[in-house]
């Protein structure tokens, strides 16, 4: 069998990312207590976190992807740099959207201007939606250059999105440092967080897998035909 | 007091399968695509270059 086709190992790896991610969901739900100021709505957490880490785990491939495009002109290493920065692009959404509804609870205002982590991620949002129609718009053969360095400005933004906050003084931050105060003292908060970091790596790590072999197969379509068009 | 947040739970885990599912759904919509075109001069996924050929 061709080794591009889906095999077993395909529909294996999506049922074990989607029984991680039902494993997540049962440990925010049912497993995790109440967190004593914020409510329910504390469990939100889990996902928006996940995700944003997924997604720098995406953008990251993006970057190496890219750049091994620029020096080596494969097209291998373009059709992975488009995977990886849609998937990017979809986790970067779930993570402006999970945390704009967070701050709808916590601040009562749905996005703060004066937070830079906030603004930073809506740049880091806007490059991939950028990324994502040029790709997927624009003509496969003359984009591929100006993808790979919008993907690379895209990843550079990521480090500015962490460091931005850490600009303020302490009293002037609002974006929730959790991780970086200690938070988290119940084990089970833990579990949950570190559950819910695997099963969505796992799932987009299985998106990017689809999303390359779709656009492998779309590419040998076009490739194959754009031969036949010279010879004829 | 504690306040109910639960409205607010359920509208992100709400937005985080629904982005989830319409980028699932539009990976199917390729695929969709791409079996019609290729599927149309009786070849599969696994001889593109051949449907090309046929095509001519």
């Amino acid at each position: 069998m061709n080794s591009k086709t889906p095999t077993i190992w395909h529909s294996l790896a999506t049922v074990v990312a989607f029984l991680l991610v039902a494993c997540a969901q049962y440990y925010v739900f049912m497993v995790v207590p109440n967190e004593q100021v914020m409510g329910a709505v504390q469990r939100v957490f889990y996902f928006h976190v996940a995700s944003a880490l997924a997604c720098y785990a995406a953008v990251g491939v993006v970057f190496v992807a890219s750049l091994t495009y620029l020096a080596t002109r494969k097209d291998g290493a373009d059709l992975l740099s488009v995977a990886a920065g849609e998937v990017g692009f979809v986790l970067c959404t779930v993570v402006l959207a999970t945390g704009m509804i967070w701050g709808h609870s916590a601040w009562n205002t749905w996005f703060r201007w004066e937070e830079p982590r906030l603004v930073t991620f809506l740049v880091l949002w806007l490059i991939f939606l950028s990324f994502t129609v040029l790709r997927n718009f624009g003509d496969p053969a003359k984009t591929a250059v100006h993808g790979s360095v919008l993907g690379i400005l895209g990843a550079i933004t990521v480090p500015i999105v962490y460091v931005s906050i850490k600009f303020l003084p302490q009293s002037a931050r609002l974006h929730p440092e959790v991780i970086e105060r200690g938070g988290l003292k119940d084990p089970s908060y833990w579990q949950a967080f570190g559950l819910s970091v695997v099963a969505l790596l796992a799932l987009s790590a299985v998106l990017v897998w689809v999303r390359y072999w779709l656009g492998s197969i779309e590419y040998r379509l076009r490739i194959g035909c754009d031969e036949g068009e010279r010879v004829v | 007091m504690t306040v109910d947040t639960y409205p607010d739970l359920f509208w992100a885990y709400t937005a985080v399968w629904a982005i989830l599912a319409i980028y699932i759904a539009s990976l199917g919509a390729r695929l969709k695509r791409i079996e019609r075109s290729i599927g149309s001069c009786g070849a599969s996924h696994r001889d593109v270059a051949g449907c090309c050929d046929s095509k001519r």
